[in-house]
């Protein structure tokens, strides 16, 4: 064969190659369209049952392959915005709001906590559950709280903890990580109600 | 900790407030009441003699209530027997509640407000960190604050015998109302 022909050929393969590149792409967009509105979507994870679930400035959107559901609120709260969603070890869907309350999934429903304690007035950025099943909120202004006997407690700048402003909250053996713009604070589960801060 | 201690640390934290001068709002005489509801007995009692200050550049407050002060109760023995069995009042004399606030509330501006206030709860010389959620009124200079909460007996020790086992709540229902005013310095 000619190296002209070979060239062509060559030339013809590519481009075959890259059409069907272009065909077999896995990109598909969903997008949530409930009652014409289309809410950003604030923060995502997978359940463990295998399901997307969204939190966004509506609420929470569940998304199963093909179409999103939406969870209702058992009372509707003047503001829905979804900014953190975690699941604990029994499968419990642990809600945070962008205006600090705190809510939980049953029966299909998004209820809202209602502690004695009120609820943080800053935005819930991060929720994690530690070995010791004590589920922390980190919030956007007012540090960790985290909840055990169906009371909440605080930890702020004012025990210890680098910067009220907390971004996230990673696992650790016993106890979380707290990210804040000062530094990383390693809070480990002492005892009952006792958490102890490491600054780094 | 010993119940004197305690009532030391009470009193520097409320020394270290009015040693700093500025607008501390006080009051010696705020309503504290609180109710016992178990299914064979309801019980009452109050106190006017709630002491607190309230530091509200520092966000911090400070308020302790005698427990003797209590009045009320079902009966002269049952009176009796809350401050010798239960409360201790002879050892643990009082019952305080200290720490800051977590909100940042402009306390000279008129308005009502919710707070939240995160401190140190003690009753029969035992504390437990609290978060307590109160309303607060700023009016005419004065600060009105009013909290309704629950303490668990067993946080604070206190044992309930089982004999009265139905007729005293583990959950007891406390409600606090405080006026306070600027200190005159």
């Amino acid at each position: 064969m000619h190296t002209t022909a070979k060239y062509i050929l060559l030339c013809l393969i590519l481009t075959f190659a890259n059409t069907l590149c272009a065909q077999i792409s896995g990109i598909h967009s969903y997008t949530i369209n409930d009652d014409g509105a289309s809410p950003k979507i604030l923060t995502l994870i997978k359940s463990s049952k295998g399901f997307l679930l969204a939190g966004t400035a509506n609420g929470l959107y569940r998304f199963d392959g093909r179409q999103f559901s939406y969870y209702n609120f058992s009372d509707t709260p003047s503001k829905k915005a979804i900014t953190a969603i975690a699941e604990d070890k029994d499968g419990k869907i642990w809600l945070g709001l962008q205006s600090g309350q705190i809510g939980y999934v049953e029966n299909k429903l998004v209820k809202l906590l209602n502690p004695e304690e009120g609820h943080p007035a800053a935005a819930i950025t991060s929720i994690l559950q530690d070995a010791s099943q004590t589920v922390f909120f980190a919030t956007a202004g007012e540090g960790i709280y985290y909840y055990q006997n169906k009371r909440f407690y605080n930890i702020n700048t004012d025990d210890g903890l680098s910067d009220n402003y907390v971004y996230d909250l990673l696992p650790k053996k016993q106890g979380v990580i707290a990210c804040t713009d000062r530094g990383l604070n390693i809070i480990n589960s002492g005892s009952k109600k006792n958490y102890y801060l490491h600054l780094s | 900790m010993k119940p004197y201690l305690l009532s030391f640390l009470v009193f520097l934290f409320i020394s270290s407030l009015l040693a700093q001068g500025g607008n501390v709002f006080s009051t010696t005489s705020g309503k504290i009441s609180f109710q016992s509801d178990a299914p064979f007995e309801l019980i009452k009692a109050s106190s006017k003699e709630v002491k607190g200050l309230l530091d509200p550049a520092k966000k911090t407050f400070a308020f302790k209530v005698r427990m003797e002060s209590f009045q009320g109760f079902n009966s002269a023995l049952q009176k009796e027997h809350f401050n010798e069995n239960y409360v201790e009042s002879n050892k643990y004399p009082d019952a305080s509640f200290s720490g800051k606030i977590i909100e940042d509330t402009d306390f000279t501006k008129e308005g009502n407000y919710t707070i939240r206030a995160k401190g140190n709860f003690t009753v029969h010389g035992v504390s437990q960190e609290r978060i307590i959620k109160s309303d607060m009124t700023v009016k005419e200079g004065k600060i009105n604050i009013h909290s309704a909460f629950t303490v668990m007996l067993t946080d604070h020790n206190i044992p309930i015998p089982k004999v009265v086992k139905d007729k005293l709540a583990d959950e007891i229902k406390v409600d606090v109302t405080c006026l306070l005013e600027a200190r005159k310095s």
